[in-house]
């Protein structure tokens, strides 16, 4: 079943097209990899999915629902997806526990005893517990990117988008995400990487969507394209 | 020591006044300041009239504007202005733009990404200024607003000049009447101890919000 459908979609910055008649669904319990170099499109489509920019051209729906109406994003963004960000953008003033409490406690008006026992479990599911307490920034750069992944997940999105998720990361902990991104697959999520990274894409993709200047090149399933790019 | 007990109750006199306006400019001087501020990062289109005011209020002496409260504005719009309240009007006013332009500044340097990870998570807009903005601005301008709380204690002094009978103007009348320059003295230590004051508190928020740094 279709969870996200992009029909169509088309994108500018004044004059300059990055997205022309970008078409594609993401079916349910998938493993996308979004691919393409530095100024394919890569970023702009990032920010339309996650609702940080209005679609001007074309419709992007989440289960059958629009994702922005009259120029504005919809619940439908944040009900369904969770954003990884390539920077992580934690908050720094607060804990790693709050983190994810402060988001949750602020959507759920669950009180925030609560909210900080259910991102507990969260964080010792991905092995991050002893961090609890501590600041994001005293947390090592592999840590953040779990934090991240925690803080999207505390709100039990559908899909998990994820911007560039190895580009600060070494080779261990870049084993160690694609090992929770795979346990998190399993408990049914969709996954939608957003990767230059072919070694990293091809370690978790079912289906790659290419992004060439603005256009998308390829649609395919991740082995027939990985094996051709061979 | 008798003399300086003689002479203490007159400076203790006009030290009240001079706590009261330092109170009075922190209570409304931060909150206004933080509200212009931010709506000078939010509101692109109120910029402009912003900056105006700050630099009016920050390009001109602290000294001419409380003439300006005291003796210019009765002249132009007839009334009776009451010293204190003129003193208290200007020194808000002052610290206000300052507090405004410490303000901005914490706000332009939290990262953009700050906002948009609050945005994805589905926040509104006034939970991110109030969970996420406004905290890691205070953490970020900290510093400088304490510069200009100890920076406030010595500036109370300005208001002798509208002839407000704080510490300073008490001091100097005694020492004119008495030929003695114990009060100024008197009054020196009192200043330091008044700033030893805003310095441990300073120190204390420095604690709570920058101990994790």
């Amino acid at each position: 079943m279709s969870l996200i459908t992009v029909k169509n979609l088309s994108y500018a910055y004044e004059d300059k097209k990055v997205l022309d008649q970008v078409s594609f669904n993401i079916n349910e319990g998938e493993i996308v990899g979004i691919l393409g170099l530095s100024g394919s499109g890569k970023t702009t489509l990032l920010k339309i999915l996650s609702g940080l920019l209005p679609i001007t051209e074309g419709t992007y729906e989440i289960e059958s629902n629009a994702a922005y109406l009259n120029g504005k994003r919809t619940s439908a963004i944040s009900q369904e997806l969770g954003v990884v960000f390539q920077e992580f953008n934690l908050f720094m003033h607060r804990t790693v526990l709050d983190n994810l409490a402060l988001p949750l406690h602020l959507r759920s008006k669950k009180s925030m005893k609560e909210c900080r026992i259910e991102a507990e479990a969260v964080l010792s599911s991905l092995g991050l517990q002893d961090q609890a307490t501590k600041y994001p920034f005293k947390c090592s750069g592999g840590q953040q990117q779990r934090i991240a992944i925690a803080r999207a997940l505390i709100l039990k999105p559908t899909v998990l988008l994820i911007d560039e998720p190895t580009s600060s990361l070494d080779v261990e902990n870049t084993q160690k995400v694609i090992d929770i991104l795979k346990d998190l697959h399993k408990t049914g999520l969709t996954l939608i990487l957003i990767t230059h990274d072919m070694a990293f894409a091809k370690a978790l993709s079912q289906r790659v969507i290419v992004l060439d200047e603005g256009i998308i090149k390829a649609d395919t399933i991740a082995e027939n394209y990985f094996k051709q790019e061979a | 020591m008798a003399y300086w007990l003689e002479i203490l109750p007159v400076l203790l006199d006009g030290f009240t006044i001079s706590v009261s306006v330092y109170a009075l400019t922190m209570i409304f001087a931060l909150p206004i300041g933080m509200m212009i501020g931010l709506i000078a990062d939010l509101f692109k289109s109120l910029r402009k009239l912003i900056s105006v005011f700050t630099w009016i209020i920050r390009g001109t002496p602290l000294l001419l504007q409380l003439y300006v409260t005291m003796y210019a504005i009765p002249l132009l719009f007839p009334m009776r202005m009451d010293r204190f309240a003129a003193g208290a009007i200007t020194f808000i006013i002052n610290y206000a733009a300052y507090f405004a332009e410490i303000f901005r500044s914490g706000l332009a340097i939290i990262p953009k990404g700050q906002w948009q990870a609050a945005e994805v998570l589905g926040l509104s807009k006034v939970q991110t200024v109030w969970y996420i903005i406004l905290p890691t601005m205070f953490r970020n301008t900290l510093l400088p607003l304490i510069n200009e709380a100890i920076t406030l204690v010595k500036d109370t002094s300005l208001l002798a000049a509208i002839a407000l009978g704080e510490m300073l103007r008490n001091a100097r009348e005694i020492v004119s009447k008495d030929l003695r320059v114990d009060a100024l003295v008197i009054a020196g230590i009192i200043y330091l101890l008044f700033s030893l004051v805003v310095v441990s508190i300073g120190k204390q928020f420095e604690k709570k919000l920058l101990v994790q740094r």
